[in-house]
């Protein structure tokens, strides 16, 4: 089922999701600001996008099911780029809970509970809002 | 110091015949942040690394490094892509990504001075940062607050939360069991 031309669009939109993650968190993630602001705007634009495609993209399984072979080949492959690849590579856990763990080390409590919130609640907010919009 | 992400280490620019010095003193600075975990580690360093992350961002210096993170990146979409057509597109696959990268991210932070800038940044800003995710989760919240399934939507985010965190603690831990063994063998030299 899967094929070689799906794994070369998870791997581009994963390497572009990454990079951009990455610079961001080089850039904004600096230790005088009080939370670690790259990843938190990774993650809500991350949740952005993907409300977007969400939104405009159909399903997965509901394009590999349809009439017309060609565009439901082509529905995959963007869906494969775009919601697997490059918001779930955009968007990162692994980076967002070691901070939390890093800051409940260093003895912190308002801090990482600003950070759950400002993390979850930018998120939700954001996949709704544009997820309504589009 | 605390809220840079782990890849973000940076030593003063120093020239290639330093470089041997240059990870003597990140082995270094790694041993004394295990030692101490309140005492915040070269300070210098960080004035220094600021002023050059805002300077430029993408020089030859830091480019195999974001190759390194391109690599993790699409290495971590993949194996995550396997894992979830294995067990299906659910709230509890991400789960046990997230989880796992997690561990992997802890454990490779602990190590950050043992593996070097480029194995550091191919495996959490790449590897982890691709197999984690986050949008996911924010969708289902967002769908399962729209159905008005209030309390499915809290547990997955508290879980999502809890056992990640928990596992960033177990992966630490490892990595500082593997820097204690590495230290106390004679041949510990190694980059």
């Amino acid at each position: 089922m899967t094929e070689l031309i799906d794994i070369i669009f998870l791997c581009i939109g994963g390497a572009f999701g990454a990079l951009a993650r990455w610079i961001l968190a080089q850039k904004f993630d600096t230790p005088t600001s009080p939370l670690p602001c790259g990843t938190l705007a990774a993650n809500i634009l991350a949740a952005a996008l993907l409300g977007a495609v969400a939104a405009r993209l159909p399903e997965l399984s509901a394009s590999a099911t349809a009439a017309n072979a060609a565009a439901s080949t082509a529905a995959r492959a963007m869906r494969l780029f775009a919601e697997i690849g490059f918001c779930a590579s955009l968007s990162t856990f692994s980076s967002f809970a070691f901070q939390l763990f890093e800051m409940l080390r260093a003895g912190k409590i308002k801090t990482p509970l600003l950070y759950v919130a400002s993390t979850f609640g930018g998120g939700v907010a954001c996949f709704a809002l544009v997820f309504y919009l589009c | 110091m605390r809220f840079k992400k782990p890849t973000a280490q940076k030593f003063p620019s120093t020239p290639r015949a330093d470089t041997a010095e240059r990870d003597n003193a990140a082995a270094h600075t790694a041993t004394a942040y295990t030692t101490h975990p309140n005492a915040a580690p070269n300070t210098a360093d960080t004035a220094t690394s600021t002023c050059r992350a805002t300077h430029s961002l993408l020089n030859a210096e830091k480019l195999p490094q974001a190759l390194c993170v391109c690599l993790g990146g699409a290495a971590g979409v993949l194996a995550r892509f396997c894992v979830c057509e294995n067990l299906g597109y659910a709230a509890a696959t991400i789960l046990l990504c997230n989880i796992s990268g997690t561990f992997l991210m802890g454990f490779a932070s602990r190590l950050r001075g043992k593996l070097g800038k480029n194995t550091t940044a191919f495996l959490t800003a790449g590897f982890c940062g691709g197999f984690t995710v986050f949008a996911g989760v924010a969708k289902f919240a967002a769908q399962k607050l729209a159905s008005g399934e209030f309390d499915i939507c809290a547990l997955d985010i508290l879980s999502n939360l809890a056992f990640c965190i928990l596992a960033a603690f177990l992966g630490y831990k490892l990595g500082g069991a593997f820097t204690r063994t590495s230290q106390h063998s004679p041949t510990a030299p190694e980059k």
